[in-house]
């Protein structure tokens, strides 16, 4: 795209009017100490001359000495503390006393295009402060917000270092379309998809590539008016993430380093060990053969032993071995892995100039064996300031993060994971000499060992973003252009190699490949903000204009036929097997109007508008129109609540608004020909997409009512909100008759509702200059509906049943099994509900009904507790959240626990298996073990309860106090020791596999890092 | 000054505007439908498009095979892989998705793409599109009986079939089920059209040629025990002259050739289709999936020196399909339509309709190029139908002889999955049509006790 012609006119007139003022005459020189309420002097407090915003700040003395002019407005600040302001006079010595602010200092909050301080906010923005955000032992900067914000859900994907978190806020609101947040860092949106290039293995997120300790604040918009900013891509909420900026004043230089371990969070079911399989594979001998064939259970042994031909020698071979007791399990596990990361960052300047910039450098090992991640990250945001008129700025971010995966998304032979679960007892991890066994496993499963010692699954991925921003200050007063231009370049590379030696490449003799991705956005904003100030009168407003154009190119070759081990490139592959490479784009265009208006600091309107365009949709049916309304009265402001001395803050605000969803892939309108199938050597052509020629943006409608309240000095605080959110137009992926040649068409129907409260209360019930102890809590709670779905020919609502089902009048993929309803005690049977009432029971599967739960995999509740304790240098923090209401199906099933050959003869089981049914009479819902496979018979059997409770975080640090460094050199030191989901409680105890999910990924991970933090 | 600096500088911001244009994307991996086939060539780049779908996993790249041998007594399900258990063990339901419906759908779809194109909007010889419209008829006549055979209710003594599809975007997004005669109908129309279009003199089994079309007029006859219509088909491919039976030392190392001989329609998989995993040779052998063993009944099949019995094998104590494409990378063509079975439909064609002497002669015809005795009047049906099990094992043949033929599918060996015969009216002998498909179209009637 050309540049060129819309920059042209106002770079011309920019040029045209640079201005520069300077300013001569007679100066003197002051000094002067700051000290707090008890005589602690205070280093660092800024000493700033108000008019020029020039000054200095104070030593480790709180000393300070600084060049004035007789008259000077002096003001002295301290984070915690209520600014004073002095005018100089006659003397030249200044003592100043601060007095700790009691909190109503008000803050700001980035809500991405603009900010807003706290009381001219209309909704429940929330923010998170870099306090709670640096130096968490993560590898994704999104994870650090679980727990943090109600209404905010965030799961992992797998604890394979690097991996994607899943996050919905507020719940979902789309069927097919995205649920996931729009995430926004310095004011420029960013892709925060997978960057995996394989979706077998492990996934990367994007955000791996941002150090948290580069974090100034993450800000979640969920509401009406905070979203509409976002209009046309808000609906699933914004995720705003402001780095740190530069600041003027001295040169700081600050030391992050941390050192931990992490181990899974919990061990995961426990598999049978070789002595339990070999009785349960009697057992099922026994139960299926031993009245046929005429043997008793404890003859069992003998009839196997006598028919080789059928059963196979596994158990008498492994009888002869010695019994030998082989722990696959810890095998493939990684104890305490190491996390680390360790940050330099500088900040500082002067009145013209100033910057920052930081390094950091990662490594993490995961907890299963060949996964690992190193994160290289460096910044630079200088910020220029020639005049008064005009500011610059620059903000350079560059990371590299390199993963080393594992496949694990579903239950690959090839994975370690999977091994845990599914490598027979008897098969041994390692030869006699001690080399991997790979030739007498007896199984189809491969040895991991060996895999992840010979096979490559590496992604290398890179990101650089420059951000320029010109910030013209207009001869107009409070009238304000900025433009900013952004690039954000990210290139993957997959780099994947089999052996021919062992495992799923050996049909190749050797298989290596390359994947890879690049995609660039380009970002051009142009905002106009203009402050008018009459009296009581404040009104905000911006105009924005936002081009955003995303490019993607992809290539992927890969062959087959090494003639050698120990070569894992592609220039060695004795043949090409194949070839591909696509490129695709995405357009987006938006005009906003935001308007703030504030009634003597009382009465507050925010009215936002959006048009927005995007290349997603039909040329006619581009365009989408959303806004928002929003409106807070700040009682608190009003006479008669001021002299309630007991109220400080009383502030109930409501808001409406709409917001728009394009969550879909790109080029589904078009009905368009494919031509990537090949047949006989030779492209094939084959329609790809149904496409619709109306198709249009999804419209989130949401409104919001809330109170938030500060009581007692502000020693009980809190927000009380309830929202509903009602979806209209879904993009809905309309399930076609396969007739059709189709499996679906993206259409423009159905609706879906939601509604929910969140609570948050904190009370600070010691604060003193010593020690103080606070704690605060949240609960939020989401439940939806789909209210209709699209209809056939005959009016019928396009239902989808399964284990979950899609239908009209219950939430969004309900659980809906068939009925479990246990063992038969005289022979040993599974056996079913075959009414929705639970009161008939059936032997055959095909006639089980399946039983509405109302529940999904989503939460409905979440909560968080937090307990903030400190005593002098010492300090605690600790939080531990909840979610709950939902259900949890577990997988792979028919495999692991179910009383067939699978658990007994061709795979492992779950030591549940030793409950099986063994004689009549017997009370169990394990059915007797059989000689025989099933077909998958999904039940609600393994379906659980998913509420838990984790100890998510828990810090306990020791801040070294001025007179301890001052020989030092050093300004500030901090030591901790921190825990990271150190405790699990889950209230179904059925549910063995981690609560967060329930798959073959790596489990979420407890770790224990012990940092330090160096101010210089 | 400034107001007018102030207009100017805010005039960059109306500048943008009119960047609507700048939203059109990009279309580079594919192509707008309209207007995008223009040629004879796209036609048989469009003929493509649909035989890849008859080399999808779930068809005849693996499943639609698989699953039809294993319902039928020569193979069981070891669940090293867990795949064909369910198939096995006739534990299907309607949630459980199996069969082509989906596949051989789409491939009729990209049929009737071809079919109703305009010539008259087409660059190139009428005779040369004509050719690509008749390979199309005949792909979807296949798709059709593929489906009415998996689905329809002629097994059971029902009615229904499935529905014929012969529009692409139709007017009817939710067609029902057409009756089992319509169906019928319908692929004998469409083979009569496929034969009156496919040029003559194709040699490339890789794609219809005109007799593919007998051949398989032979197949449907047959399984509907139309007789003489069978015979005239079966009869009119063999006294073509184009192919031959295969001879004995050929016999085990065909399933590695291309364009054999006896291949009268074969579908083409090379190394670059990456089968691997998903193919043939990986579900019949091998240490990973492996998971279709061969009872040992099926020794006995095979009297001393038959060149049959060399397909199989033993890996360890697994008695294995080793020759029927062993390519493991999945690179062996696989034949859909050849010779021996069209020898073998004549031969039955011609005894039901009594005469018994030429239809043994037929039979000797098969057992003298295989080292196995020749058959002698009198023979019986059972007869005829294990001289196909012997010939077509692991094909794909055997269950759908004993849909036809409505017999019991017995329990022979203890390593069968399936404990119990199967009788002739156990609904389980056709497959539930797809829940994906009832819940898209509620004009669909699901077959019974599903």
């Amino acid at each position: 795209m050309n540049l060129e012609p819309k920059l042209h006119v106002f770079l011309t007139c920019l040029l045209g009017i640079l201005v520069s003022t300077s300013f001569y005459s007679q100066s003197i020189t002051i000094t002067g100490t700051v000290v707090d309420e008890n005589e602690q002097a205070l280093p660092g407090a800024s000493v700033i001359i108000k008019a020029e915003n020039r000054g200095t700040s104070t030593d480790f003395d709180g000393n300070f000495s600084l060049e004035v002019q007789v008259g000077d407005q002096v003001t002295v600040s301290y984070i915690g503390f209520v600014d004073q302001t002095f005018t100089v006079g006659n003397q030249d010595y200044y003592s100043i006393t601060l007095e700790t602010s009691d909190g109503d200092l008000e803050e700001v909050v980035v809500m991405g295009y603009s900010s807003l301080t706290r009381s001219e906010l209309t909704g429940s923005a929330v923010q998170v402060k870099s306090d709670e955000i640096g130096n968490f032992p993560v590898t994704s900067a999104d994870q650090i917000l679980q727990g943090k914000v109600p209404g905010l859900y965030l799961w992992g994907t797998s604890g394979t270092p690097g991996s994607v978190s899943n996050v919905l806020i507020r719940g979902r609101t789309s069927v097919n379309a995205s649920n996931g947040p729009l995430y926004v860092v310095d004011g420029i949106p960013i892709n925060a998809g997978n960057l995996s290039r394989s979706t077998a293995r492990s996934s990367l997120s994007p955000l791996t590539g941002i150090n948290p300790n580069d974090i100034e604040s993450i800000t979640v918009l969920k509401d009406a008016t905070a979203t509409a900013q976002y209009g046309a891509r808000g609906s699933g909420g914004v995720i705003v993430i402001t780095t740190k900026k530069p600041e003027s004043g001295e040169i700081r230089i600050r030391v992050d380093a941390n050192y931990g371990w992490q181990n899974d969070a919990i061990p995961g079911p426990t598999v049978l060990t070789a002595e339990e399989r070999e009785e349960l594979y009697f057992d099922g001998l026994f139960n299926t053969y031993g009245a046929s064939q005429n043997f008793t259970r404890e003859g069992a042994q003998t009839f196997y032993e006598n028919n080789p031909r059928s059963f196979g020698t596994t158990y008498t071979r492994w009888r002869e071995a010695g019994s030998p007791v082989y722990n696959w399990a810890e095998e493939i596990t990684v104890k305490n892995a190491p996390i680390n990361r360790f940050t330099l960052s500088a900040n500082g300047g002067g009145q013209k100039s100033s910057f920052r910039a930081s390094a950091s450098y990662g490594q993490t090992d995961g907890t299963v064996i060949g996964t690992s991640l190193e994160q290289f990250a460096a910044n630079l945001d200088v910020v220029f300031k020639p005049s008064d008129t005009f500011q610059f700025s620059t903000i350079n971010r560059f990371s590299f993060s390199e993963q080393d995966g594992i496949l694990e998304s579903s239950a690959y032979f090839a994975s370690p994971r999977t091994i845990k679960y599914f490598m027979p007892p008897t098969s041994a991890p390692y030869n006699e000499d001690g080399t991997p066994n790979i030739n007498n496993l007896n199984t189809n499963i491969f040895n991991p060992i060996y895999l992840q010692q010979n096979d490559i699954e590496l992604t290398q991925s890179l990101n650089i973003v420059s951000t320029q921003r010109l910030l013209w200050k207009t001869p107009i007063k409070n009238l304000n252009f900025e433009t900013v231009i952004s690039t954000d370049y990210t290139q993957v590379w997959f780099r994947l190699y089999g052996n021919r030696v062992h495992g799923g490449s050996v049909a190749r003799s050797g298989f290596a490949a390359i994947s890879g991705f690049n995609t660039v956005n380009f970002t051009i904003q142009n905002i106009a903000t203009y402050n008018l100030i009459q009296g009581v009168h404040n009104l905000k407003i911006s105009g924005i204009q936002e081009y955003i154009v995303n490019k993607i190119n992809t290539v992927y070759s890969e062959g087959e036929n090494f003639s050698a081990d120990g070569l894992f490139y592609l220039n060695s592959a004795g043949e090409p097997s194949a070839a591909t490479g696509t490129f695709s784009d995405g357009h987006t265009a938006s005009y906003k109007v935001l308007a703030n208006y504030t009634f003597d600091n009382r009465f507050v309107l925010n009215a936002n508008y959006t048009r927005e365009g995007s290349s997603l949709f039909p040329k006619d049916s581009r365009w989408g129109d959303f806004y928002s309304l929003g409106t807070s009265w700040n009682l608190d402001q009003e006479d008669f609540v001021r002299n309630i001395t007991f109220i400080d803050i009383l502030k109930p605000y409501a808001n409406f608004g709409t917001t728009g969803n394009a969550g879909i892939a790109r080029n589904t309108y078009q009905a368009s020909l494919s031509f990537s199938s090949a047949y006989n050597g030779s492209a094939g052509i084959a329609p790809a997409r149904f496409g619709n020629s109306n198709l249009q943006w999804e419209v989130l409608t949401t409104w919001e009512a809330g109170l938030r309240f500060a009581l007692l000095s502000n020693g009980i605080s809190g927000d009380f909100t309830y929202y509903q959110n009602r979806t209209g137009d879904m993009l809905l992926n309309v399930p076609l008759s396969r007739t059709t040649g189709f499996s679906s068409q993206n259409r423009n129907v159905g609706r879906m509702k939601s509604q929910g409260f969140e609570l948050t209360l904190s009370s600070e019930i010691i604060n003193k200059s010593d020690y103080g102890l606070s704690i605060s809590g949240s609960v939020a709670t989401n439940n939806n509906e789909i209210v209709e779905l699209a209809k056939d020919g005959n009016g019928d609502p396009i239902e989808v049943i399964g284990n979950t089902r899609i239908v009209e009048g219950q939430p969004l993929r309900e659980f809906f099994h068939r009925g479990y309803a246990g063992v038969d005690p005289q022979t040993g049977e599974a056996e079913y509900w075959s009414n929705e009432e639970q009161t008939e029971k059936t032997k055959n599967y095909s006639e089980a009904t399946r039983i509405p739960t109302g529940k999904t995999s989503d939460p409905t509740i979440n909560a968080a507790f937090n307990i903030r304790l400190r005593f002098k240098g010492f300090f605690l923090n600790a939080q531990a959240t909840y979610a709950g209401g939902h259900l949890e199906a577990e997988p792979w099933t028919l495999y692991t626990r179910e009383s067939t050959r699978y658990a007994t003869d061709s795979f492992n089981g779950i030591n549940s298996l030793l409950n099986r049914w063994q004689v009549p009479g017997d009370i169990t819902d394990t059915p007797a073990i059989r000689h025989a496979f099933q077909p998958w018979q999904v039940t609600d059997r393994f379906v659980f309860d998913g509420d838990f409770i984790r100890l998510r975080d828990a810090t306990l640090g020791y801040n070294f106090s001025y007179r301890l460094l001052e020989e030092t050199g050093i300004n500030a030191a901090q030591i901790y020791i921190r825990g990271v989901n150190l405790l699990t409680w889950t209230k179904d105890k059925g549910l063995v596999y981690d609560p967060e999910y329930l798959n073959l990924a790596t489990p979420p991970t407890k770790n224990i890092v012990l940092g330090i933090v160096l101010d210089l | 000054m400034k107001k007018l600096l102030l207009f100017i500088s805010s005039s960059a911001f109306l500048f943008y505007s009119c960047t609507a244009e700048n939203l059109e994307p990009t279309l580079a991996t594919i192509k707008d439908a309209e207007g995008s086939i223009t040629s004879a060539d796209d036609l048989a780049g469009l003929v493509r498009g649909a035989l890849d779908q008859l080399t999808s996993t779930v068809y005849y790249g693996r499943s639609f095979i698989v699953s039809d041998e294993i319902r039928g007594i020569t193979t069981w399900a070891n669940g090293n892989s867990g795949r064909f258990t369910t198939q096995a063990t006739y534990g299907y339901v309607a949630s459980t998705g199996l069969g082509i419906w989906a596949t051989a759908y789409r491939m009729i779809s990209r049929t009737n793409l071809i079919i109703n194109q305009d010539e008259a909007n087409l660059d190139g010889e009428p005779s040369e599109i004509n050719h690509y419209k008749g390979q199309a008829h005949f792909l979807r006549a296949l798709g059709h009986f593929d489906l009415l055979r998996n689905y329809g209710q002629q097994p059971l003594g029902g009615t229904l079939g499935v529905p014929i599809i012969t529009e692409f975007k139709g007017d009817n997004l939710s067609p029902a089920r057409n009756t089992v005669t319509e169906v019928k109908d319908a692929i004998y129309a469409d083979l009569d059209r496929a034969f009156n279009l496919i040029q003559d003199g194709g040699s490339d089994k890789q794609f219809p040629i005109k007799l593919a079309t007998k051949a398989l007029e032979s197949r449907v006859a047959l399984y509907f025990g139309e007789w003489s219509r069978a015979a005239s088909a079966a009869k009119a491919v063999i006294d073509s002259g184009q192919f031959q039976i295969l001879a004995p030392d050929a016999y085990v190392n065909s399933y590695t050739a291309d364009n054999s001989a006896n291949s009268i329609f074969e579908i083409a998989f090379n190394d670059t289709d990456n089968r691997g995993i998903n193919g043939l040779a990986y579900i019949y052998r091998g240490d990973s999936y492996g998971d279709v063993e061969v009872l040992p009944t099926v020794l006995d099949l095979y009297e001393e020196g038959d060149v049959r019995s060399g397909i199989l094998g033993y890996e360890g104590e697994k008695l294995r399909n080793m020759n029927k494409w062993p390519d493991n990378n999945g690179g062996d063509n696989v034949g859909i339509i050849r010779f021996e079975e069209i020898v073998l439909n004549y031969a039955e064609a011609l005894f039901e309709q009594g005469q018994v002497d030429v239809a043994v002669s037929e039979l000797n015809k098969i057992t003298s190029n295989r080292g196995a005795s020749a058959y002698t009047a009198p023979i019986t049906k059972d007869d005829i139908l294990r001289e196909r099990t012997k010939e077509l094992i692991f094909e794909g043949f055997q269950f759908f002889d004993y849909q036809r033929t409505r017999r019991i599918i017995p329990v022979v060996h203890s390593l069968q999955n399936n404990k119990t015969p199967i009788s002739p009216t156990d609904h389980r002998r056709i497959y539930p049509i797809p829940q994906y498909e009832i819940d898209a179209n509620s004009n669909i009637v699901q077959n019974d006790n599903y």
